[in-house]
């Protein structure tokens, strides 16, 4: 019997934090009480001060310089600036088969306003025919490629080394979705060729809910969405036009860069190594235990590459019903289409999917006991 | 001793600049003005070695001008 809720849902927000990062937010609510980049006295520059640190360890951790290191309120917040930031109308988009709804209902109202057009490029098991699929996609009007860094439904990793190389050759601007891939596997601006990576805060990273990150390598210029006050030109009617200010209007989330920073802190004194070998070692468990059943359908190639996150059906059981199920029996496993329509038409999963995602907090223990109350429902 | 006061378009560049100093051993102050004409300026007053402080800025922050740390 489990006797307090155990979080699966982790590609939602990750729960537990880490105590780094608890106390981190605890500190800077008590001591970060000033207005970063306002003031000119002792409580506005100790918040500067705390949020440059910030923006250092960040950039460091993505291999970015850190002025191009912007803080949003969530990936989705990050996305949209990007996406409506960096492109010209007239312009063609490619993207995948698989994107979250932050991704693809961003371009869809771009496409629909009549100002982009847009190409959706088929993701395989097979590496290579989707390389081919993207590279078809594109046209001399193709100002970006913008693409999830892995599903947040099946957690298929794009070969995003490929598609950086070909945006290089033709010019062309990749935007990255990392929400699913960054702090669970090595994500550089430089040696995956990103151009701008929007990712949040609060899954890979451990920070909290309410964060996340725009990192530019400064290559495509990006107009701001937001206009506003930035603490800097204040007697300028008009947005400052260098970084990070340009995309940084209004007062910033002191404790939720805090518990950003510290997130990254932890995952840099575990090593990043060490927790992709323990997630994927929970994610076999659970592939291993359940793939024998004739009854469960796993949505996951043997072939290919993926980061810890699982979709499942149990024949004849709506997901919602499994993950009602299983939550009785104190298992948290999100069901349903993730916010990501595209995904699930392509895998064709019918009433959506139950989703496994562990983080390093969950226990080998747990993951059997959520795979026998699975096989129990069979 | 030696006053010098810099003067910035950016509080980020303002930090970045302190901390730049501050990891070379040149202290400064971190500060804030206005003026009728530029808006907000954030300052930092440098309290020793200007010369070796204003090289190392220029080594380390070449984008200064560019991007919001104008040297006015």
């Amino acid at each position: 019997m489990i006797d307090r809720p155990v979080n699966f849902d982790n590609a939602a927000t990750t729960f537990p934090k880490p105590d780094e990062v608890k106390h981190a937010v605890s500190y800077a609510v008590s001591n970060y009480g000033g207005n970063s980049g306002r003031g000119g006295h002792t409580l506005s520059f100790r918040a500067s001060e705390m949020v440059y640190k910030a923006r250092e360890v960040i950039a460091d951790f993505f291999d970015a310089q850190p002025e191009n290191v912007i803080f949003c309120s969530s990936c989705t917040h990050a996305l949209n600036t990007a996406i409506k930031g960096v492109l010209k109308p007239g312009a063609h988009v490619v993207t995948s088969s698989l994107e979250h709804n932050s991704v693809i209902r961003p371009l869809v109202a771009l496409e629909r306003q009549g100002l982009i057009t847009l190409t959706i490029a088929e993701v395989y098991d097979d590496d290579e025919k989707t390389i081919e699929a993207f590279r078809r996609a594109i046209n001399n009007r193709t100002q970006a490629i913008v693409c999830t860094l892995a599903s947040n439904v099946t957690g298929k990793i794009l070969p995003v080394d490929a598609l950086s190389g070909i945006c290089r050759q033709k010019n062309i601007c990749l935007i990255a979705d990392g929400a699913q891939a960054c702090g669970v596997i090595p994500v550089s601006l430089k040696k995956n060729g990103i151009n701008i990576l929007c990712t949040s805060g609060h899954k890979g990273l451990y920070g909290i809910a309410g964060t996340g990150l725009l990192i530019t390598d400064g290559n495509f210029p990006i107009k701001p969405l937001l206009h506003g006050g930035t603490g800097s030109g204040s007697l300028e009617l008009t947005q400052p036009d260098f970084l990070p200010d340009s995309l940084e209007s209004g007062t910033l989330n002191t404790a939720g860069i805090a518990s950003v920073c510290a997130g990254i802190r932890f995952l840099n004194r575990m090593t990043p190594e060490r927790i992709i070998k323990y997630e994927n070692h929970l994610t076999d468990i659970f592939v291993s235990q359940l793939s024998h059943s004739d009854r469960i359908t796993i949505y996951r190639s043997p072939a290919g590459l993926y980061v810890p996150i699982v979709s499942f059906n149990i024949e004849g059981m709506p997901s919602e019903d499994v993950s009602a199920h299983l939550n009785e029996k104190g298992f948290c496993l999100r069901a349903g289409f993730h916010c990501s329509a595209l995904a699930h038409r392509t895998l064709n999963t019918g009433t959506g999917t139950v989703r496994f995602a562990p983080s390093v907090f969950n226990r080998e223990t747990e993951v059997k006991k959520l795979c026998q109350e699975i096989k129990n429902m069979i | 001793m030696q006053n010098y006061t810099l003067n910035f378009r950016s509080p980020t560049a303002q930090i970045k600049a302190q901390n730049l100093l501050s990891a070379h051993g040149i202290k400064s102050l971190p500060g804030k003005m206005t003026s009728p004409t530029d808006g907000c300026i954030y300052t930092l007053r440098i309290l020793s070695d200007k010369e070796r402080a204003i090289s190392i800025l220029k080594e380390k922050m070449p984008d200064l001008r560019k991007n919001g740390g104008a040297l006015i």
